[in-house]
């Protein structure tokens, strides 16, 4: 074995409990949602980001936040507006008086952080977006003639709010398709209701403690990649992608490859956390839909039969097994 | 890993072996059985003169390399058309455990990390659990070989009885005809199991049951071949027409007899009306054939 193999094998063989623990210490704060977590941890161990499409109020922050805590990783958010500017987020030169003399200092900004929230994005204005798409696909700044490297790991999470449309400007399709995920929240069952009311309601606000270290999180990321795959369960994978470029009769644009690459990783890190050394056709399925739902878009025909891109990935994800 | 897959892969070729050696077995005794019991040995006359072996005939002896050269044929042909053996497919669908794991961690074999070598350490580990001959269909086998075992015994009883048909090539034909023959008789006139004999169902009216028939198109020759009747009754729907029968061009009904034929046509006029019935009927028969 060419790598660290002793720490690496003492992760591996830990990871199961690692994940049971994360999962028991989030679900302190976080009432449900478990689905939500779990596409959240799979974008945050194959390094990807997510985008999540929520109505307010459904603990998008807090969720985050505990995981960040959890994790024990730096977290910031943006709120994003449509006067936030680059450097906002970015980062900029500020003058600083030093020795009697004034010299320029670079004011890293929310970015440099290990979880970026980044709130409704689509009220940033173009140019904004830009700035952050950029440092999430390149992961690094740069400021005038200088380049500066984002923290490892480095996982950017994106609302937005699908029912307030004014004032926004969507992602455009190349934008979207950086996104390994898109994730929707649901709103709680009656009882997960009742259960946030009670732990919300009374003077002991849930806190969670630090399950893992930020170097266990890495080699957590480099064991993802390591997770076996068959050569048919890759085919399997490329079909799914490939058809929704070539189902003409519901689609107007397909998944890019980015796409095939971005499912095999996340069918990867969803068997890992599921405790399991080998992809199964069940993680390829039901990854599927969160890595292709952002990347698809329905024709006009389809639009107007009302037809739910579910309902399109469904049927390609059958049409796929039989090719 | 690599060991114990070949080993069971070896087997199931080993098994396969088996299966088309069976059916092999099965398919020559049977086309044997057949062949000796219609004489086929018939096709070769030339060679029932030659003997090989103080009993055996080359004829026969054709006619046994022809069963195995057919049957060989026969097995190569349904063997052809089943999918290569997959060995790790063929484990995984016995071995609920396997699936989807040993594909992963056979296509990953190459592959130096802590996961896949886990993987694979665990499916060599259950390997060692695989029981090879599970994977023997033992009722196929059985039933080819319970199959043989009843040709074997047919076939030594009909060497040694030489019951066989004496069929011809020429007796074929002349059966084939017969029946050719046959069946428009049996429809026009031997309807509900009324039987004919000479002289009977001449008579000037078709009889049997009314039967409605839909004819199509733009020119529809009726014709009612000479002494079964002079009509026909065309049913339309609500009205009933008897339309008069016209002679048709080209199948005249009156009698032309060449002057070859004269002297028998002299000696025809000079028989009973149940023998003259009994030779149109004749007549009829062969002008339908």
């Amino acid at each position: 074995m060419n790598r660290n193999t002793k720490d690496l094998s003492d992760t591996y063989w830990r990871s199961s409990d690692i994940f049971r623990s994360i999962f028991d210490e989030i679900g302190k704060v976080i009432v449900g949602q478990h689905e939500a977590i779990t596409q959240m941890l799979i974008a945050i161990l194959c390094e990807g980001h997510a985008l999540i499409e929520s109505n307010p109020g459904l603990g998008k922050t807090l969720t985050v936040n505990t995981i960040s805590q959890v994790l024990d990783l730096k977290f910031n958010r943006i709120q994003c507006t449509p006067d936030l500017m680059p450097s906002d987020i970015t980062g900029t030169y500020v003058v600083e008086e030093r020795g009697g003399g004034k010299e320029f200092r670079f004011e890293p900004g929310p970015v440099f952080a290990n979880i970026v929230l980044a709130d409704e994005i689509n009220r940033a204005s173009p140019k904004t977006q830009s700035a952050l798409l950029e440092s999430m696909q390149e992961k690094q700044v740069t400021v005038g003639n200088e380049t500066y490297r984002l923290d490892k790991p480095f996982f950017v999470l994106a609302t937005q709010n699908p029912i307030e449309m004014e004032g926004t400007f969507p992602l455009p399709e190349a934008q979207l398709d950086r996104f390994l995920l898109k994730i929707n929240l649901d709103y709680p069952s009656f009882e997960e209701e009742d259960e946030i009311v009670e732990r919300y309601t009374r003077n002991v606000v849930p806190s969670v403690g630090r399950i893992l270290t930020r170097n266990k999180l890495l080699e957590l990321q480099t064991l993802v990649r390591d997770v076996p795959i068959s050569g048919e369960m890759k085919k399997r994978a490329i079909n799914i992608v490939i058809q929704t470029r070539k189902d003409t009769e519901f689609i107007e644009f397909g998944a890019s490859p980015r796409a095939s690459i971005g499912l095999i990783l996340a069918a990867k890190a969803r068997a890992l956390i599921n405790d399991r050394n080998f992809v199964s056709e069940e993680d390829v399925v039901n990854m599927a839909y969160p890595v292709l739902k952002h990347r698809i878009i329905l024709n006009f025909e389809s639009q107007r039969k009302g037809i739910t891109l579910e309902h399109v990935i469904d049927g390609i994800i059958k049409h796929a097994k039989i090719l | 890993m690599y060991d114990d897959i070949g080993n069971i892969s070896r087997a199931l070729h080993r098994y396969r072996f088996y299966y088309k050696l069976a059916d092999f077995i099965t398919l020559t005794l049977l086309l044997y059985a057949l062949s000796y019991y219609f004489n086929v040995g018939s096709l070769f006359p030339e060679y029932i003169e030659y003997y090989i072996v103080d009993a055996i005939s080359l004829d026969e002896v054709l006619v046994m390399a022809l069963s195995i050269l057919v049957s060989a044929v026969l097995v190569i042909i349904l063997y052809l058309t089943k999918p290569v053996i997959d060995t790790i497919g063929v484990i995984e669908s016995r071995y609920e455990w396997m699936q989807e794991r040993f594909k992963a961690a056979y296509d990953t074999r190459n592959e130096d990390n802590v996961v896949a070598a886990d993987l694979r350490n665990q499916v060599t580990f259950k390997l060692k659990d695989v029981d090879v001959s599970s994977f023997l269909n033992r009722r196929h086998l059985l039933t080819r070989i319970m199959v043989s075992f009843v040709l074997a015994i047919l076939v030594t009883g009909l060497l040694t009885t030489q019951i066989h048909v004496d069929i011809t090539p020429e007796d074929i034909t002349a059966l084939m005809d017969e029946l050719g023959g046959k069946l428009p008789e049996s429809t026009l006139l031997s309807r509900d199991n009324q039987t004919n004999s000479p002289g009977e169902g001449l008579d000037e009216e078709t009889y049997g049951e009314t039967s409605i028939a839909s004819i199509e198109g733009e020119n529809v020759e009726l014709l009612i071949i000479p002494g079964v009747g002079t009509s026909v009754t065309i049913r339309h729907a609500g009205h009933d027409d008897e339309v008069q029968f016209v002679p048709s061009q080209t199948y005249p009904v009156d009698v032309v007899s060449s002057d070859a034929a004269d002297e028998s046509y002299q000696l025809l006029q000079q028989l009973s009306i149940p023998d003259k019935d009994l030779i149109r009927e004749y007549a009829i028969r062969q002008s339908q054939q």
